[in-house]
């Protein structure tokens, strides 16, 4: 089936052409929502709900773009609303004094993604999600800003920070080697 | 080290190398998916949820239509009664008329019907009842205006169908216009001299009755002498248009009374007074509250039967949302936050702890939120105009749901959470707010058979504090809005 035989039959409700959906994309947009997610029961949670929420908006799907994009966004809008889903009220914190930490970060390309998934998890969670929104899916701060209702400085501060919380991770995991 | 080298070393020690790395390697990185996942979402996506998405999408147009052909029945609907309106108007005043002549010179008439029908020129009467084939609007007027001759018949005649006046027509249609003009001019002549019961303004009118004469008229200028106003234009002195008073909307004060629903909705804005019970010691405490807290535009919405008297007199009930906002902001300038974290291998075991020291603004933003659901019943008054309804209406809504979400500074000057569902809860807010006091001025246009689009700019009062006995102020709150909706007439 070809990707547009796809996105009708699974507007029709077609069990077949969404099973196939699934089967293309469920393992990437699983790793998609690890990276939001603080474990893996979370990110299977998160998985299985932006499927349904694909399947069930589908039809809002416009053909000019990617289909795999458009269901990576779902995924990551998803994955938003379920950080924002327990707090009504958003606490920030500015950065002005902190300072980067030097550490090499070729040091992260010896990693296999299995690892560098856990050290993203392993980050605080406002700091994991504008990293991810940042480095992996290249929103822009004042987009950022606006999706997670916090201010452009505070989401330089956060990836700042993300940044050198991975880098000291990576010399721990050294240091202990 | 060649050029080349040292260029990647630059470009990798740059803040977005790492960015990069994470990018290239988890950025189409597929996880193994475990095998129930499927399963669970096709579970989860129940045959009844695929069914209503369907119709969600598909439906859409089915609705669309039916949106269109209702608002066709009730637009068209409205013409097609407005139409049978008119009609029964004319023939309403036909009535009217023939009343009139029937009270005052019933007997003349008689005779004069009696005396003058078989006297009627033969000659006219053959010539005009070619016309009558060829004109059904002659025929029609023609009907029309013979009532007068007949009046003597229509005084036994038994109404059937919608009005009196339909039947008359059909009873009297053989009748030829000459007749009926010969015996409206002779009629006339004879029961009222100066036509003083008819108001004609005194001008020459295309159907002056009293100037007409049989032996006038020709096949053109029946036409002109009969065409439009007619007897429509008679009306009475010093009575109403009986066009006008057998408008629906105008029926005086007899008649059963009307339902309506009414949905309404529209932005709030409510006005908040903080007042200390102690003043000495809640009295700084509520400006400090009132500095760190703001009003934002609220929203309300109220699905309401509305039974309407004839005499203008309306009752309505029903269930009421309102929804308070507000925001709370705090911002503190010189932080100092210390965050400590567990640093964890690949394997997930805890390898160390790493603590921040943090220093710089913070800023605290919450949006709070009331939400109550209300029983309204109130009283009102109506006053219609053809399709304008305006209305004067006061009640009380009583309160049945409240919940709140958000936070505020507790007296200690630290933020608390007093929503509903916290935990734990700072209990400061009643569980209901009680009784508020509603006013309001409803606007309505009639735009269909059974529809009308509302206005209604409304105020509200809350009686009592929305804070309970032990907090240190009393919260109190009044509200003025702009519904906005539609009514809809049940019956």
């Amino acid at each position: 089936m070809t990707e547009q035989e796809l996105v009708k039959g699974c507007i029709n409700e077609n069990r077949t052409a969404q099973q196939e959906v699934f089967r293309l994309y469920a393992g990437k947009m699983l790793t998609v929502c690890r990276r939001y997610a603080r474990h893996n029961s979370e990110a299977q949670d998160l998985c299985q709900e932006g499927f349904i929420r694909v399947f069930n908006k589908i039809h809002t799907f416009k053909a000019t773009g990617s289909f795999e994009g458009w269901i990576r966004r779902v995924m990551v809008n998803v994955a938003l609303k379920n950080y924002q889903r327990s707090s009504f009220q958003k606490e920030q914190i500015g950065l002005e004094g902190y300072q980067e930490g030097a550490a090499d970060p070729t040091v992260f390309s010896h990693l296999h993604e299995e690892e560098l998934l856990k050290l993203v998890a392993a980050l605080p969670e406002g700091y994991r999600v504008v990293f991810n929104l940042y480095a992996i899916e290249g929103y822009s701060h004042a987009e950022i800003a606006k999706l997670m209702g916090i201010g452009e400085s505070t989401s330089r501060s956060q990836l700042v920070k993300a940044r050198k919380m991975l880098q000291g991770m990576v010399r721990e995991l050294q240091n202990v080697a | 080290m060649n050029v080349l080298h040292l260029f990647k070393i630059i470009q990798m020690k740059t803040p977005n190398s790492t960015d990069k790395i994470f990018r290239e390697k988890l950025g189409e990185y597929a996880s193994e998916v475990p095998a129930g996942m499927w399963d669970a979402i096709d579970n989860q996506r129940s045959g009844k949820q695929r069914t209503m998405l369907w119709w969600q999408r598909k439906g859409k147009w089915v609705a669309l239509i039916i949106l269109v052909l209702g608002a066709g029945y009730l637009v068209l609907g409205d013409e097609e009664a407005a139409h049978g309106a008119r009609h029964t108007a004319h023939g309403d005043t036909v009535q009217v008329e023939n009343a009139a002549i029937m009270d005052e010179s019933a007997e003349v008439e008689n005779d004069a019907i009696e005396g003058n029908e078989n006297k009627s020129s033969s000659q006219s009467k053959n010539n005009n009842q070619n016309q009558d084939k060829n004109n059904p609007f002659l025929t029609e007027k023609a009907a029309t205006t013979n009532i007068i001759k007949n009046s003597k018949d229509l005084k036994n005649t038994t109404p059937i169908k919608q009005t009196p006046f339909v039947k008359s027509a059909n009873i009297i249609n053989e009748n030829t216009p000459t007749d009926i003009i010969s015996n409206i001019d002779k009629t006339l002549a004879e029961t009222s001299e100066d036509n003083s019961i008819l108001n004609i303004n005194n001008k020459p009118t295309p159907f002056d009755l009293t100037n007409l004469q049989t032996n006038e008229l020709s096949e053109n200028n029946l036409l002109s002498t009969l065409e439009i106003p007619a007897l429509s234009e008679l009306t009475l002195k010093g009575k109403s248009d009986p066009c006008y008073a057998f408008n629906p909307y105008d029926s005086g004060k007899k008649g059963p009374p009307r339902l309506y629903i009414d949905v309404l909705a529209g932005p709030d804005y409510a006005h908040r007074t903080l007042t200390a019970k102690d003043a000495d010691l809640g009295g700084g405490y509520a400006t400090i509250r009132d500095s760190t807290e703001t009003s934002r535009l609220g929203f309300s919405s109220t699905v309401r039967l509305s039974i309407v008297l004839a005499n203008g007199i309306a009752l309505r009930s029903g269930i009421a949302y309102a929804q308070i906002n507000e925001k709370l902001d705090l911002f503190d300038g010189t932080t100092t936050g210390i965050e400590t974290y567990e640093i964890k291998d690949v394997n997930g075991n805890v390898i160390g702890v790493q603590t921040d020291t943090v220093i710089g603004t913070r800023i605290k933003t919450t949006y709070n939120r009331f939400q109550m659901v209300d029983i309204p019943v109130i009283l009102g008054y109506e006053v219609r105009d053809r399709n304008w309804t305006v209305s004067l209406n006061g009640g009380a809504f009583f309160n049945v749901l409240f919940k709140k979400k958000g936070e505020f500074l507790s007296p200690n000057l630290a933020p608390v959470n007093f929503s509903s569902n916290a935990t734990p809860q700072y209990e400061a807010y009643e569980k209901t707010v009680g009784m508020s006091l509603f006013g309001s001025v409803g606007v309505n246009y009639k735009v269909g058979n059974r529809l009308h689009l509302m206005a209604e700019p409304h105020f509200r009062y809350y009686m009592d504090s929305f804070t309970n006995a032990n907090y240190p102020l009393q919260q109190n709150y009044w509200a003025v809005g702009m519904n906005l909706g539609i009514r809809v007439q049940l019956f």
